[in-house]
Parts: structure tokens; sequence; C-alpha cells
């Protein structure tokens, strides 16, 4: 096919280019310890979704009959006090995780990708009223605000959602109003705005793809740390409400026994542990593969 | 077409940026970037508008394109004030201005392919109706800059900077304008690629009729492709005219120290270079009367006091200074 004298039959070999992200994602590739993490955060991930498939018993089964067993081969993990098997329990225990996880942080983005461009974007007062609102709401240390909230909202799943929803847009809006900042003065801006863009697109079709390393690598890094809070506040009763599987729950429950039947709350406990490890791997090396220090356009 | 006719006028164009201090930010005083310039572009000519950096320059590209608000003025284009405009009628003008950027790096969205940027001006002003048609388009247009369709599916940071300015240019030619504002389009690139493009500026001046504005502070690139010259310093237009006049026969003493620091590459040639003392001083405070004089080599008791007027000295060439007016 290289001799073909019929110009007619030629085609111009238009190569794709190759995106910044395809860049990144060749790089994150070579860094072993994110690939470890994203293998955690896959094998977590598939969990949660084949729970029913993964869980040899039915998580809110009661056996009296086999309380607070020890971990064996008929209970891998062990039973609780109501002798439901806890293997099962922590499997379900990953889709609470895991539903918090991107459900705070699709919250939190969504809120924070708005309030954070028009700051950065329009400045002056409107990014003087909403970081005011921002600073009101970090002023409070993260846990107390949630805590507040969550009394005020009364104890659910979904409550957990909405209050750390709430306290976590705020972190995102800085992130999303200071690579607006950093941006809305460079020249592609000015070019995109002599061509008669208007200000929506400027800010949604030009700056945002721009601004997505540090976003891609606040969501990551905050699916963690919603998990911990979620869990944080199941222990103090205030999130998901029994019988309804959560780490922080189970942890919780166990703590009573922790003399005579200790891996009651060390297994929900290394559960979390594995997940926030492996969403922290990832997201380092996110950051390294992202960080546009690291790589000049 | 009148050749002569005026494409675009500006008048008494003023920029001030607000120079803001303390906890509540109120305003102490302003940086003067353009304080009341007037001058003219003809149709289909080339007016380069030469400074140091810092005097004005860029901010009076943007400020005619309304990237930056102006403080006061008019710019008419076609016959219209652009700084009347609303909105809509804005965007409809957008089609007939262009510009063209200084820095190949930043003014190119790392993230969009050739042929988005080169596209969008097309989907905006709807000048292609289906895919096929834009990249068509993109494809002529890329071939007019000189560069090939195998480079459309490309992301910017895989070119040279001598190609990143051809697809700025690109970018500016598609929506087909009158005008363009080159932003000292090619201070950034390699000497050999400054040839390049500069050729390739005044190709396609002749192809499509283009009238550039073209901003510059290299006094040797502004002669070789410039019709007229303008002269600015600290935010004023000093003295503007022909080419050829106003590089024979500077009246200005500014544009004179400028000129002849231009190198000769002649090792004998004997100069009599005018060396200016001092610095530039700030636009915020600029000096009283004329705002060169406490660098003007010819200064005397009026310049400090008086401000000259910008005037004619025959055949179009203005400039503004008391020695002339003795």
């Amino acid at each position: 096919m290289f001799f073909n004298n019929d110009k007619k039959s030629q085609v111009v070999n238009i190569k794709r280019g190759e995106s910044l992200w395809r860049n990144a994602w060749k790089k994150l590739k070579r860094n072993k310890v994110a690939m470890i993490g994203l293998i955690m955060v896959v094998i977590f991930i598939a969990v949660a979704v084949f729970a029913p498939l993964i869980a040899p018993y039915d998580p809110n089964e009661i056996d009296l009959f086999s309380v607070l067993k020890e971990p064996s081969l008929t209970h891998w993990l062990g039973t609780d006090y109501y002798g439901r098997d806890l293997f099962s329990r922590i499997v379900f225990g990953s889709r609470i995780s895991l539903s918090v996880g991107i459900i705070v942080q699709v919250i939190s983005l969504t809120i924070g990708t708005i309030m954070g461009s028009l700051a950065g974007y329009y400045g002056g007062k409107v990014d003087m009223f909403i970081m005011r609102i921002v600073d009101i709401v970090m002023s409070f240390p993260s846990l107390l605000f949630t805590i507040a909230i969550m009394v005020a909202l009364g104890p659910s799943l979904y409550n957990v959602f909405i209050a750390l929803g709430v306290v976590w847009w705020t972190r995102t809006a800085r992130i999303v109003r200071s690579e607006f900042m950093r941006n809305r003065e460079r020249d592609y801006v000015d070019a995109a705005r002599a061509l008669g863009n208007n200000d929506f697109k400027i800010m949604y079709k030009h700056i945002l793809p721009n601004c997505m390393a540090p976003i891609i690598i606040s969501f990551t890094m905050g699916i963690a740390t919603s998990i911990m809070s979620e869990a944080s506040l199941s222990f103090l009763g205030l999130g998901a409400q029994e019988p309804t599987p959560s780490w922080g729950s189970i942890i919780n429950n166990g703590l009573q026994y922790l003399r005579v039947a200790p891996w009651y709350s060390l297994f929900p406990g290394l559960a979390i542990a594995y997940t926030v490890l492996g969403f922290n791997l990832l997201g380092d090396g996110l950051r390294d593969a992202l960080d546009p220090k690291m790589k000049e356009f | 077409m009148a050749a002569n006719e005026n494409l675009l006028e500006i008048k008494n164009l003023k920029k001030y940026f607000p120079v803001k201090a303390g906890v509540f930010k109120k305003t102490v005083g302003h940086v003067k970037a353009v304080d009341d310039i007037s001058f003219a572009v003809k149709n289909g000519e080339t007016l380069g508008l030469v400074g140091e950096s810092g005097c004005g320059k860029s901010t009076t590209g943007r400020t005619i394109l309304r990237l930056l608000e102006a403080t006061a003025g008019e710019v008419i284009f076609d016959g219209k004030d652009v700084l009347a405009m609303d909105k809509k009628e804005l965007r409809g003008i957008r089609k007939e201005m262009q510009i063209i950027f200084q820095d190949p790096y930043a003014s190119l969205n790392p993230r969009m392919t050739v042929a988005d940027i080169i596209g969008e001006p097309l989907d905006i002003h709807k000048l292609v109706s289906n895919k096929k048609e834009r990249n068509e388009k993109v494809k002529d247009i890329l071939e007019k800059v000189g560069l090939g369709e195998e480079y459309m599916n490309r992301y910017p940071h895989e070119f040279s900077g001598g190609q990143r300015q051809r697809i700025g240019v690109a970018r500016a030619l598609a929506v087909d304008p009158k005008l363009i504002i080159a932003d000292e389009p090619v201070s950034a690139l390699d000497v050999s690629i400054q040839a390049q493009v500069i050729n390739l500026l005044q190709d396609l001046q002749n192809e499509f009729g283009l009238t550039f504005l073209f901003i510059a502070h290299d006094l040797s690139v502004v002669k070789h492709i410039s019709d007229r010259v303008a002269v600015m310093y600290l935010g004023k237009i000093v003295e503007i005219t022909d080419k050829e006049k106003l590089y024979e026969d500077p009246l200005h003493p500014y544009t004179q120290s400028l000129l002849s620091a231009i190198p000769v590459a002649d090792p004998t040639a004997k100069k009599d270079r005018i060396i200016l003392e001092g610095d530039v001083p700030s636009p915020v405070d600029p000096p009283s009367g004329c705002r060169f004089h406490p660098r003007c080599p010819k200064a005397f008791d009026k310049c400090s006091i008086e401000e000259p007027v910008f005037k004619d000295y025959g055949d179009g060439h203005f400039a503004a200074c008391h020695l002339l007016e003795e």
C-alpha cells in the first residue's frame, strides 16, 4: 500500500494529536504507587457494585445462635451481637461509603464550581460576596459544623450528604476561584472574547477545561475525606441508622465488645483505612501527572 | 473602495486603571495607560504603533477591541462607534476586527485542537452550516497560513512557536475580518521565524485587502511592514506620519532618539546616538507640560509648563512638540 501510484486512492493520514489528558494518563501509568492506588480503588468500587454477589449472607440476617462468633470458615470475619455476618456487612457497607464519597463530592463540586467560577471570573463585588460566605463556613471546624447541621436536620444518611456537601463546596470553590483568576488573565481568554464568545462560553468552554486538573485531584482526595467524615458521623450515631451497615456504625457497635471481640471493630476500621489509602495514593499520583507546574503547557 | 477612507478612527481615547490601596480599596490614583490619543487607520494600510514597553501600545489595541473598557473617547470603526455598542452589536463587529497576540504560548487554548481553535469563530458567527463545511474551511485557512491539513487534530503544545503563531493568525483570519490588530506578533519569536511570519502577514494583507494596526517595539520590523508609523510615549502619541518621512525626518526629539538607537550593520558608520537619561516616568503621576520634558535633550522652560498641541506640520505629519511651534 505504500507504493500505490494511483493518486486518488491516497488518503492523507491525519494524525490524531495527543491531548494533555492522554499525556497525563501515560504519566499516571508509569507511576507504580498511583497504579496500586487505582487498583485499590477499582477493587473497592467493584465490591460495592457487586456486593450481593460477593457477600455470603444477607447483611441484615439475624442469627441469635451465633452471636459474636470469632472469624471462622463459616463467618470469615466473625459475627456481631445480633449474629449478623460481619464480612457481608462490611461488603454492603462499601456501598454506603462509595455513595457518600461520590454524592458528597458531586454536590460540592457542582456548587463549588459554580460559585468559584463566578467569583474568579467576575471578581470585585461578586467575588467579595461569595468568598465571605466561604470564609464563614470555613471558619468553623468542619466536623463540628457538620455535626451542628446533622443535629438540626436529624440523623439520617441523606442528611449526611447535605451536611457534608454544605461544608465541602467551600474547598472546591476556593480551588476553582484561584484557577479562574489565574486563567482569565491569559491571552487565550482575550482571544475567545475577541471572537465573540459570551461570558458563559468563555467560563465553561474555555477556562473550565484548563482548571480540571486541580478539580480532579480535589475530587479524588475529597472522596477519601468524605468517607472518613461519614464514618465519623455514623460512629457518633448521627449518620446511617440501624440496620444500615455503615462502617462507622459497625465500629461504634463493636466498641462495647472490644475486650471479647476485638475483630468486630478492627475489620471495618481496616476497610476504612484501605479505602482512604487507595484514594489518597491515586490522588497523589494524579497530582503528579496533572500538575501544570511539573509540565509546562 | 476609496483607498484613503479611514477604516478606524480613534478620537480622544483614554484608558485609566484605578490604583487601589488600603483595607477598603480606596482609589488613590490612576495609571494613565492611554491618555487622550487620536489617530486614524486608513483602509488597506498598515499603521505601525511603536513605543517603549509600558507606554500603552497594547492597552490601546485592547481598548479598541473592547477587551478593556475605555475610560473615555470614541473608536469609530467603519462609521460606527464601537465603544457605544451594546452586546449584540459588539458581537457582530467582532467579525470585522480581530487580534493577533504577542505570546503564541498563551494565546491558544491548550485543551482545544487546532481544528476547534480555528473552527470556533466560524461556529460563533454562523459562517458554516455543517461539520463537513467547517472542516473544509478550516483546511483552507490552514493552507493559507502555510500549515497542512495533517495538523488539524493536533493540540497547541505539539507545535513550535512559529507554527503556533501561524495558528493564531489563522484564527484571526477565519472570520474574514477587515481590521487585524497585531499586538507585537513577532517579538516572542526567533529572528528567522520573525521574517517568515511578517512575510506571511504581508502576503495575507495583499490577498485579502486587510488593514493592520501593527503594534511593536522593534523599529526595524515596523519599518519593514508599515505604511505609516505612530510613536507613543507614556500614554500619548507624540508623532505620526508616513514611514519614509518618519525615518528620514523625525520631528519629535523622542522619535529622533529612538531612531538613533537602531543598530546599523556597518562597523565603520559613525553615529550620533542620542542617549536618553533617566527612566520612563510613572504613568500614575506623569510629568507636567510635555510628558517627555524631563528626559528631552532639547527641553526648555515652556515644556514643563504647557502641554504641546498635537498638530499637523504639513502633509499629514503630526507631532506634539513646542520646538516645532517656534
